[in-house]
C-alpha cells in the first residue's frame, strides 16, 4: 500500500483553527503568551504548507529528534506526534481511530502513534522529502518510521539513543548524531552550515535557560505559573528547539510569571493543593487544568517528567557534545532509580502536597513506573498519588466527568491530611 | 446534634441517623424513584423509628454514584473517605477496606485517623461486581443466597477464567454440559473463586494492610467471603450490616462537620 | 503421527520441573551459580567463562492469574513479563544468583528497574544494546560486553580468562550447530519432528548446563534422523511473533492439520541462527555474533529483518504465517501491519492471533487456526 496522493488543504483548516484561538486570545487581553501559543502552531503549520512552494525540504520527525540541524539547515520540521494529533482532533478523532483500526494497528497500541499511521493511511500527511525518528521515549517511536518510510515511498533516518548514560554510550551517540547530519547532507545535496548551527544552538542555549528560570520561579508559594503553560512550553519547544521564536515565547512566560512570583501572587486567588504531575495530560482534558486551578485551587507545581528538559548544559561552540548532554538528562529512555531520587527532591523544593499520575493505557514504559514512583512518594515525601486511566488522545476511554469526580475525591482526600 | 448520612447507591439507597454519636436508625432502601425524591424517601422512613422528623436534622452528608443529586445534602463527600470513616467508627484496627457493591468495587487504604489515604476502583469492569453474582446464579438457576452457601460444600474448585465477566460465563456454560457435567458446587466455588482473584488482585494494587474489611451487599455471601480469604491469606473483618459502611461514614463526616460548625 | 521419540521423554522429565529443573538444581548442589537472563542479546558465553549457568528468564505455560506482578508493574505490562514477574514473586525463582538484562524493549526494561528497586536477586545488570549494526554499535555494544564481564568479575571474584571464553564459545556453538543440523531435517517434505516437539528441546535447551543438554540434543538428532518417523501435516507453517514457550500452543495448531516447520521468535531461531566465528579477541567474536544475529523487531532497519525472515519462509516453503502476538507486545504490534505487508505481497498468507503469553490455545484460537488452514487448503485446491 503506497500513499501517491497527499491531501494538503487539511492543513489550511487547522491554520486557520490555531489562528482563531490566537484572535480570541488577544481578545481576551490575557497574558501575551496565551496568544503568542497559537501563533507559534499556526506559523509551524504554516511553515509546512509552503515548503515546497519555497524551494524547502520537508522533513518529518519523532519526539526528540534535534531540529536544530533541521532549522541550520534551512529544513522545515513536520513534528509528528505532536502535529499529527492537532490535525486529528480539528479533523475528527473517530475518523482517525478508525483508519488506524483498518490499517491493522491494534487499539493497545498508543493512540499519540496510532493517530500519526492514521494521517498517514488517510493521506493527510503532507508528503515530506525524508523521515527521521529515534528510540525516544520508546518502543512505538522506534518503529514509527519503517511505516511511514515504506508508505511513502521516502528515505528515512533512525537515530538510536543508549539505554545507559556511560562514556561508550555517550560517543555512540554522538556518533549518531554525526550520521544524521550526513543523511541530511545527502539529503539536501547541501553541508551543514556549522557557524549556523552554533547560532541555532545558541537559541537552544538561551531557551534552556529561561526554561530553567521559569522551573525555579515555580517554586514560590503561592504558585505564581498557570497550570496550562507547561503544556503550551512542551509542544512548543518539541516544534521549535532551536528557533528564536522559541526564546521569545519562553521569556513572556518567563517575565508573567517573575512579575507574579515578585508580587508575592498566586495565580489562583486562594491556593489549595499543590501537585506534581507525571506525564502527559490527556489531550482533551486540557481545559480541565484551568478548571482544577479555578474551581479547586489545584495548582500543578512540577512535572518531573518535563523537568529534565531545562538540564543539560549548553555550549554552542559544541553542538553534539551539547545535544548528547540534553539528550542523556532525559529519564524517558533509562534507568528509573535515577529518576525516583528526583522526583522525591522535586516534591520536597516544591512543596507538594500531592500528585497526580496520567496511566496512559497505551503507555507500556510509563505504567510499568508507576508503583515503585507512588509508593516513594507516599513513604519517603509523604504524598499521596493519585493514578488516573485514561488515554493520551481517545476520549472515549475515560470522560472528563469520571475524571473530574476522581480529582474531587482526591482533593478531599488532600483535605483531610491537613 | 442530629445528623444523616445518606448512600446513593446504584442498587440501594441507605441511611444512618446519628444522635451524639450513637446509632439512632437506618435504612436500606431498593432504588425506585430518581435520586432527590429517593433520598427523602429513605430519610422520611429512618426517622420514623425515633422521636424527631426530619427538619430537626442539623446535617446531612451524601455519599455514594448518586451522591449529586441529594440537593438538600449540606455536604457530598466521595465514597473513599466515608468507607474509611465508617471503617475506623466499628473497627479502629482496619487499615484496608474492600467495598463490594451492586455495581462498584472500591478498596480504599485507611489511615488512624480514619482517612482515606488511597483508593482504587474497579471503573470499567462488572465482573467483581454484585452484578457478576447475580448474573451467574441466573445461571445456575438457584437464588442468591443458597448460591452464597453451596460453593461451601464444595469438593474441589472449578477453573474458571478471572479475565472478564463474559468470558466467565462461558467457562461455567461449558462445565454444565461437560461429559460429565461439573459438579454444581464446585462450579459455585469457582465462580466465587474468580471473583475473589479478581479483587484480592485489585487490593494487591493498593497494598494489603491488616486488618481489612469487607463491606457492601457482597459482603453478606459467605461463599465469596471465604474465597476471598483464601485470596488474601488472611481472616476479613465484616460489618454485621455490610452495606451501611459508606453511610455511617457519612454521618460520622456529619457529626464532624456539624460540631465545627458549633 | 508415530510413537514418541526417546529422548523427547527426558527433555519432558527436566522441563516438568521447571524452573528449578534437576540440572540446575544438581548444578547449585555442587555450590555454583546460576544467573537468569533477559533477551537473546545478552552473551551467554561471558556468563557461562565466569562458571555460571546462564538460564533464560521465561513465564510459565498456561495463563496465570497475574495479580501479584499487576501490582508491581502494570495491567498494560506485556504478559510475558508480568509472567516471569509472577513467577519471581511466587518464590520460583529463588535459586538465582543474579539477573542479566539487555535494555532491549520496554517491557522488559521495566522489569529490571523493578527488579533492581526491589533487589530480587543480589546480582543484577542491565546493558545497553545498540538498535543499529554500524562499526560504532560495535564498538558500544563491546564496551557494555566489557563491563558486563568486569561487573561480573567483581561480584562473584571469579576471572573470566581468553581460555574459558573460547571454552564456553565451543560449547554454544555446539548448541547452535546441533540445532541446524535439526533444523535442516525439518526442511524436508515430511519432517521428523513437529513444531511443538522443537519447542519442548529449546525450552530445555535453556533450563540446564549447555554441555548437558549438547549430550541430549546429539542423541535427539540421531534419533530423530535415524528413525522413519514423518509429522502428519497438510499445510507448512512458520510462527513468529512474541516470546512463545507453550508448546500446547503449537500442539493446538498442530493438531488441526498444519506443521510448524519453522519459527521465528526469540525463544526460537534467534537463540541459535549465528555462530561465534574464530578471531584473535573472544569477546569481539562474541559480540559480531550477538549483534549480527536475527534480529529481533526491535532492531533497525525493519528491511533487513523482514527480508531475512522471508528467506527463511521460502527456504522452509512455508504455505502460511502464524503470527502469535502477546498483547501489549509494543515491538511487534507496531511492527505487525508491515511484517504482513511483506509477506502478503509475497503471496504467503499470514493468521494473526492476539493472546495472552503462555495460553494454551484453546477454543476461539483454535477456531480461527481452522479457519485458516481451511482457507490454505481452498488456495491449494485453486
Amino acid at each position: 500500500m503506497k500513499v501517491d496522493i497527499t491531501d494538503t488543504t487539511k492543513l489550511d483548516k487547522v491554520v486557520q483553527v490555531m489562528q482563531g484561538l490566537a484572535e480570541r486570545r488577544r481578545a481576551q487581553r490575557g497574558p501575551k503568551a496565551g496568544s503568542m501559543y497559537y501563533d507559534l502552531i499556526a506559523d509551524c503549520f504554516r511553515r509546512v504548507q509552503t515548503a515546497r512552494e519555497e524551494g524547502r525540504y520537508l522533513v518529518a520527525h519523532t519526539i526528540f529528534v534535534p531540529t536544530e540541524f533541521l532549522f541550520a539547515m534551512d529544513i522545515v520540521p513536520f513534528y509528528l506526534e505532536g502535529m499529527c494529533e492537532i490535525m486529528a482532533r480539528v479533523h475528527g478523532l473517530e475518523e482517525a481511530f478508525s483508519a488506524a483500526k483498518a490499517g491493522g494497528f491494534a487499539s493497545e497500541i498508543c493512540s499519540g502513534h496510532r493517530l500519526v499511521d492514521a494521517q498517514a493511511i488517510r493521506g493527510w500527511l503532507p508528503r515530506p522529502d525524508a523521515f527521521v525518528w529515534s528510540n525516544q521515549v520508546c518502543d512505538l517511536t522506534t518503529k514509527t518510521g519503517d511505516y511511514l518510510v515504506k508508505l511513502y515511498n521516502r528515505p528515512g533516518f533512525y537515530l538510536d539513543r543508549p539505554y545507559r548514560n556511560n562514556a561508550p554510550g555517550v560517543q555512540y551517540f554522538i556518533r549518531e548524531l554525526e550520521e544524521l547530519i550526513h543523511f541530511l547532507e545527502d539529503l539536501t545535496g547541501r553541508k551543514m552550515d556549522w557557524d549556523r548551527l552554533s547560532e541555532v544552538m545558541e537559541n537552544t542555549r538561551r531557551s534552556t535557560e529561561v526554561f530553567r528560570e521559569i522551573c525555579e520561579l515555580r517554586k514560590a508559594v503561592p504558585s505564581p505559573m498557570r497550570n496550562q503553560h507547561m503544556i503550551e512550553m512542551i509542544l512548543a519547544q518539541l516544534l521549535l528547539s532551536g528557533a528564536p521564536e522559541l526564546v521569545t515565547f519562553y521569556e513572556a512566560i518567563r517575565d508573567e510569571v517573575k512579575e507574579a512570583a515578585e508580587k508575592g501572587e498566586g495565580i489562583v486567588p486562594q491556593e489549595r493543593y499543590r501537585l506534581l504531575t507525571f506525564f502527559f495530560y490527556p489531550a482533551y482534558l486540557w481545559k480541565l487544568l484551568d478548571a482544577m486551578q479555578n474551581e479547586y485551587g489545584a495548582v500543578i507545581v512540577a512535572e518531573p517528567h518535563l523537568s529534565p528538559w531545562c538540564e543539560g548544559e549548553v555550549d554552542p561552540t559544541k553542538p553534539l557534545e551539547s545535544l548528547a548532554r540534553k539528550a542523556f538528562a532525559l529519564y524517558d529512555t533509562g534507568p528509573l532509580e535515577p529518576f525516583v531520587d528526583k522526583v522525591i527532591r522535586e516534591a520536597r523544593e516544591y512543596k507538594a502536597e500531592g500528585a497526580i499520575y496520567w496511566a496512559h493505557i497505551g503507555c507500556r514504559q510509563t505504567c510499568a513506573t508507576i508503583r515503585i514512583l507512588k509508593d516513594a512518594l507516599l513513604e519517603k515525601a509523604g504524598i499521596p498519588t493519585l493514578v488516573i486511566d485514561c488515554d493520551l488522545a481517545d476520549p472515549t476511554y475515560s470522560s472528563g466527568e469520571q475524571v473530574k469526580d476522581r480529582l474531587e475525591e482526591f482533593f478531599e482526600l488532600l483535605d483531610e491530611r491537613k | 446534634m442530629l445528623v444523616a448520612g445518606l448512600d446513593m447507591g446504584s442498587l440501594t439507597t441507605k441511611v444512618i441517623i446519628l444522635q451524639d454519636n450513637e446509632i439512632l436508625s437506618w435504612r436500606i432502601i431498593t432504588a425506585a424513584e430518581e435520586g432527590e425524591l429517593q433520598a427523602r424517601r429513605a430519610i422520611e422512613e429512618a426517622i420514623k423509628d425515633t422521636r424527631f422528623s426530619p427538619k430537626d436534622l442539623g446535617y446531612i452528608v451524601a455519599t455514594g454514584a448518586g451522591r449529586k443529586s441529594v440537593s438538600f445534602a449540606h455536604k457530598q463527600r466521595a465514597p473513599a473517605s466515608c468507607l474509611a470513616r465508617g471503617a475506623n467508627r466499628l473497627f479502629p484496627s482496619v487499615r484496608t477496606v474492600i467495598d463490594v457493591g451492586a455495581e462498584t468495587c472500591t478498596v480504599v487504604s485507611v489511615n488512624e485517623r480514619g482517612g482515606a489515604d488511597d483508593s482504587i476502583g474497579n471503573e470499567r469492569c462488572a465482573s467483581g461486581t454484585g452484578v457478576f453474582l447475580e448474573a451467574m446464579a441466573k445461571l445456575m438457576q438457584m437464588p442468591l443466597e443458597e448460591m452464597a452457601k453451596a460453593s461451601l460444600l464444595a469438593e474441589s474448585i472449578a477453573e474458571i477464567s478471572n479475565m472478564c465477566a463474559i468470558f466467565a460465563e462461558q467457562e461455567v456454560i461449558s462445565h454444565v454440559h461437560r461429559e460429565p457435567p461439573t459438579p454444581k458446587n464446585d462450579i459455585i466455588a469457582g465462580i466465587h473463586a474468580s471473583m475473589a482473584t479478581r479483587i484480592g488482585g485489585l487490593v494487591k494494587r493498593i497494598g494489603v494492610k491488616e486488618d481489612v474489611a469487607l463491606s457492601g451487599g457482597v459482603a453478606k455471601n459467605i461463599g465469596f467471603i471465604r474465597a476471598l480469604e483464601g485470596n488474601l491469606g488472611l481472616k476479613l473483618t465484616i460489618p454485621s450490616e455490610p452495606q451501611l459502611l459508606a453511610a455511617l461514614g457519612a454521618a460520622c463526616i456529619a457529626q464532624e462537620e456539624s460540631a465545627k460548625k458549633s | 503421527m508415530s510413537d514418541i521419540l526417546e529422548t523427547l521423554q527426558e527433555i519432558r522429565e527436566i522441563n516438568s520441573c521447571f524452573p528449578y529443573t534437576a540440572p540446575i538444581k544438581a548444578w547449585k548442589e555442587q555450590g555454583k551459580k546460576v544467573i537468569a537472563f533477559q533477551c537473546d542479546y545478552v552473551p551467554e558465553e561471558v556468563i557461562y567463562a565466569a562458571g555460571i549457568l546462564p538460564i533464560r528468564l521465561t513465564g510459565d505455560s498456561g495463563e496465570l492469574g497475574l495479580e501479584e506482578a499487576n501490582a508491581y508493574m502494570y495491567v498494560n505490562t506485556c504478559s510475558f513479563i508480568r509472567g516471569c514477574l509472577e513467577l519471581v514473586l511466587g518464590k520460583r525463582y529463588d535459586f538465582l544468583n543474579g539477573f542479566v538484562s539487555g535494555a532491549t524493549c520496554d517491557c522488559s526494561r521495566r522489569l529490571a528497574d523493578v527488579w533492581i528497586h526491589h533487589r530480587f536477586t543480589p546480582f543484577v545488570h542491565i546493558f545497553s544494546v545498540p538498535r543499529k549494526i554500524t562499526p560504532w554499535a560495535y564498538e558500544l555494544y563491546e564496551a557494555e560486553v566489557h563491563d558486563l564481564q568486569q561487573k561480573l568479575e567483581d561480584f562473584f571474584k571469579v576471572e573470566i580468562t581468553n581460555e574459558a571464553l573460547w571454552e564456553a564459545v565451543e560449547v554454544y556453538n555446539k548448541r547452535r550447530e546441533l540445532f541446524k543440523k535439526l533444523h535442516e531435517l525439518r526442511k524436508l517434505d515430511a519432517p521428523p519432528i513437529s513444531g511443538a516437539e522443537t519447542l519442548e528441546v529449546l525450552n530445555a535447551s535453556s533450563r540446564m548446563p549447555p554441555d548437558q543438554f549438547n549430550k541430549v540434543m546429539e542423541r535427539l538428532v540421531e534419533e530423530v534422523s535415524s528413525r522413519k518417523r514423518a509429522v502428519d501435516g497438510k499445510f507448512r507453517l512458520m510462527i513468529n511473533g512474541s516470546p512463545l514457550n507453550n508448546p500446547e500452543f503449537v500442539k493446538a495448531i498442530e493438531d488441526l492439520g498444519g506443521v510448524v516447520v519453522i519459527d521465528e521468535l526469540c525463544t526460537g531461531i534467534r537463540y541459535w541462527w549465528e555462530s561465534v566465528d574464530p578471531a584473535p579477541d573472544p569477546i569481539k567474536a562474541i559480540c559480531r555474533r550477538y549483534l549480527h544475529n536475527f534480529p529481533c523487531p526491535r532492531m533497525e532497519p525493519f528491511e533487513d529483518r523482514a527480508q531475512r525472515a522471508l528467506k527463511i519462509a521460502r527456504d522452509y516453503r512455508i504455505d502460511g504465517v502464524v503470527t502469535e502476538m502477546v498483547r501489549y507486545c509494543v515491538p511487534w504490534t507496531m511492527e505487525q501491519p508491515l511484517q504482513r505487508m511483506i509477506f502478503e505481497e509475497q503471496g504467503i498468507p499470514v493468521l494473526e492471533l492476539d493472546l495472552e503469553y503462555g495460553t494454551a490455545g484453546t477454543g476461539p484460537i483454535r477456531t480461527r487456526v481452522q479457519a485458516f488452514l481451511e482457507m490454505l487448503e481452498a488456495r491449494a485446491v485453486k
